[in-house]
């Protein structure tokens, strides 16, 4: 069940909502907790038997190693930390990259994270190990972030598992953050994202290079708004429901770099790597070529966990490649410009999703000899100024996202929300924009004659 | 009561979302009558914002669909201009074991050779988007092309789909301005999932009639509608290859092998088992860019030569 469905919005939600804010203080964990189980159950039948079994051995292995340690039993918390880890990347790597079975636990991905940095924050002593299971099981199972994201760590939320007050504001605000996540998803995303599905249908041999091109922006922005539009509505459910989780997307398309792209690209996933594998190998206080060692583990298991094919590994290279670069000497001179930097992250970040969406990789060259077309030459027909076709087509569509991908509507947005005036307004236009993307939603899920309209 | 006037937005939305749903839940028998929505995982609002996209309001009351006014005007038009060009489409394909025919057809009977490119320098094609890859991969740059996405065989004569010395005219205003040699026609997929056979066939062989009224010196290719691929047509209760090849076979009844005649480029694109060939294709229904060739060789193979 996804977020933009008519299921989990007017269906799921309103049902949840009702009985949470009816549900005494006391019981609200619970019932979150029970919400999530009936929401993962719902998408997913028998692999919540998995999820819920993983909650169990972590509890049980964290408040383990929590009491070795206050004990000053090293060797047993070892032991013990070790086992928890091998059990949690174990299953994640049998379900994802072994073969063996046929489908992924949703979100296996994202809730691995969570537990191991759990583990990992126990191990360290960093954080207290959970005493109650309900507590612990409402961190890792709660629906907003279980399935995408963000990947939100124990000490974030402990706090307000324990306590928390929802202020009318905070649901008002939530409610509209979910909203603008849906549009960005539904209006510009799922959109977007029909262009990069007609350059597929007519097949890389037969695109010109502008198209080529044209597919490679139209992918990144589709992936940038539909990945953090799905973050914004986990954000903005969890405001809803008193949490506040950490913010994923950061406006990556106005970096200078590919560094700084990816601090501002699903930063929850970047912190984790940073905190949890770069730092503890010895980030880069160990000299230049341990360094760059430690660069290479960390992004080869980020390629990793993006996926098992391995075009992922080709992606990975090339943001290595990229970033040992800046590392080297780019970095200080790209971050010191005012327009090249721009330049060379808008061009650059396309070329490298084109290597994360095609998962063939023999296909994936021939994209990239139709985007450089010194590297091969093609030999299909070519629609002579087939980029002028789909610009027409998708050109409106195209400048609305890359407004979206800049700062400029949040400044308006803030602003608007501060007045009272305003903010009424700023109600009703969020209300029209939810009337768009529910007839969106309506007329591509009922209705096979949007998409297939041939 | 003063707290709840705080939520004001969520107020908003769920006085929207009652009173389109009453909307839509009022009207689901009249004006939404042809929607069909799971009401456990939908909400009735949808019906509204479904008639929306087809100019369908509350207030429009019981309304017919497109396709069945279109079936209904067609099936008018017999009555009122008599049987006969009904007996004329029935009778050549039902009667044909008739010895004066046959002695007819043996003289005039006309047989498939290879022919160039230059053949298509008087061909019209019209058709949907399959036949739109066929004019922009298919290279066959002396031809004109009437077609559209999503074209099906009910607006074929009412939207205005024909560039014409740059200006867009209805495919009638274009038949009627120009002379074309041989016209090839491949539609009928999009009409799937809509109305009956019968009706779509009603019109098909009307459309098939008029293009011998405008262009009667003309050689017709109805052309088979090509195939999906198995993974397409095993998961699709509407585009699939069984609702394909029923069309088809009725398709072919039209051919007279005299100035109307069949072909069905699904002989090379399928495999052995009927179904479009999944290497030719990313999205199971349309060709890639670079094998409109095989469709044009194709062609190429089927002409017909006047003498």
């Amino acid at each position: 069940m996804v977020f933009s469905s008519f299921e989990f919005l007017f269906r799921f939600l309103p049902v949840f909502l009702i009985i949470y804010f009816l549900a005494p203080k006391q019981y609200r964990n619970g019932v979150l907790l029970f919400g999530s189980l009936v929401f993962y159950t719902l998408g997913e039948r028998w692999y919540v038997l998995l999820l819920l079994a993983s909650i169990v051995i972590n509890y049980t292995l964290g408040k383990l190693v929590y009491k070795s340690r206050e004990q000053g039993k090293k060797m047993q918390r070892n032991v013990l930390f070790l086992l928890a880890l091998c059990f949690n990347f174990g299953c994640l790597f049998f379900f994802k990259y072994s073969g063996l079975t046929e489908k992924l636990p949703l979100g296996i991905s994202f809730y691995t994270f969570q537990i191991a940095a759990y583990m990992i924050d126990v191990y360290r002593g960093v954080i207290p190990a959970e005493t109650s299971f309900v507590k612990l099981a409402t961190y890792i199972t709660m629906f907003p972030q279980l399935v995408a994201g963000p990947i939100v760590n124990y000490s974030e939320v402990r706090a307000n598992l324990r306590k928390r007050e929802i202020a009318y504001e905070d649901f008002e605000e939530g409610l509209r953050v979910l909203i603008l996540g849906l549009a960005a998803k539904v209006i510009i995303a799922d959109r977007i994202g029909m262009l990069w599905n007609q350059i597929q249908t007519i097949g890389f041999y037969s695109i010109s290079t502008p198209l080529a091109w044209l597919g490679a922006f139209a992918y990144s922005l589709e992936l940038y708004f539909d990945f953090s539009g799905y973050s914004m509505m986990a954000i903005g459910l969890g405001k809803m429901l008193g949490f506040r989780f950490p913010v994923n997307f950061h406006f990556p398309y106005i970096s200078k770099s590919i560094t700084e792209f990816w601090r501002r690209w699903h930063i929850t996933l970047g912190r984790w790597f940073r905190e949890y594998v770069y730092i503890p190998l010895g980030g880069n206080r160990k000299g230049r070529v341990r360094t760059f060692i430690n660069l290479l583990v960390v992004w080869s298991l980020t390629a990793l966990w993006h996926g098992a094919t391995p075009n992922f590994l080709i992606w990975g290279a090339e943001l290595l490649l990229l970033l040992g670069m800046e590392k080297l000497f780019l970095y200080e001179r790209l971050n010191k410009s005012k327009v090249i930097g721009h330049f060379y992250v808008i061009l650059l970040a396309p070329v490298t999703w084109v290597a994360f969406s095609i998962t063939n990789v023999k296909r994936l060259w021939i994209y990239y000899t139709r985007m450089f077309p010194f590297l091969g030459k093609s030999y299909g027909t070519i629609l002579k100024n087939d980029y002028v076709k789909y610009l027409g087509e998708y050109g409106g569509l195209i400048l609305i996202a890359i407004l979206f991908a800049t700062p400029i509507p949040q400044v308006f947005y803030n602003r608007m929300k501060r007045r009272a005036g305003t903010k009424e307004l700023l109600n009703v236009i969020l209300l029209l924009i939810l009337g768009l993307c529910l007839y969106y939603m309506a007329i591509s899920t009922n209705n096979p004659f949007l998409y297939f309209n041939f | 009561m003063k707290k709840i006037w705080k939520y004001r937005f969520l107020l908003m939305i769920v006085a929207a979302w009652a009173g389109m749903s009453a909307l839509g839940f009022m009207n689901r028998n009249t004006a939404y009558e042809r929607y069909e929505i799971d009401t456990k995982k939908t909400p009735y609002f949808v019906l509204v914002l479904e008639g929306i996209r087809d100019g369908i309001y509350p207030w429009s009351g019981e309304r017919m669909p497109l396709w069945e006014i279109w079936e209904e005007i067609a099936s008018r038009q017999e009555s009122l201009f008599g049987t006969e060009e009904e007996e004329l489409l029935v009778t050549e394909t039902t009667e044909t074991p008739q010895p004066e025919t046959e002695n007819v057809t043996e003289t005039l009977e006309r047989t498939f050779t290879r022919v160039e490119k230059d053949y298509f320098d008087d061909a019209v094609f019209i058709g949907d988007s399959r036949t739109v890859g066929l004019y922009e991969y298919g290279g066959l740059d002396g031809a004109v092309f009437y077609a559209t996405t999503g074209l099906n065989i009910y607006d074929l004569w009412t939207e205005k789909i024909c560039e014409v010395n740059g200006e867009m005219v209805t495919l009638e205003e274009a038949l009627s301005t120009q002379t074309f040699g041989k016209i090839y026609f491949q539609i009928g997929i999009n009409e799937m999932g809509r109305g009956t056979i019968d009706g779509f066939m009603e019109a098909y062989a009307r459309t098939v009639a008029k293009f011998q009224e405008l262009q009667p010196d003309a050689i017709v290719f109805v052309q088979g509608i090509m195939r999906v691929t198995k993974e397409k047509s095993e998961n699709d209760e509407i585009f699939n290859n069984v609702g394909i090849n029923a069309r088809n076979e009725r398709i072919a009844e039209l051919a007279d092998n005299r100035s109307i005649f069949y072909i069905d480029m699904n002989e090379v694109v399928c495999d052995e088992e009927g179904n479009l060939d999944e290497s030719l294709t990313f999205d199971d229904i349309h060709l890639f860019g670079s094998k409109y060739g095989i469709w044009v060789e194709f062609l190429q193979e089927h002409g017909i030569i006047v003498p």
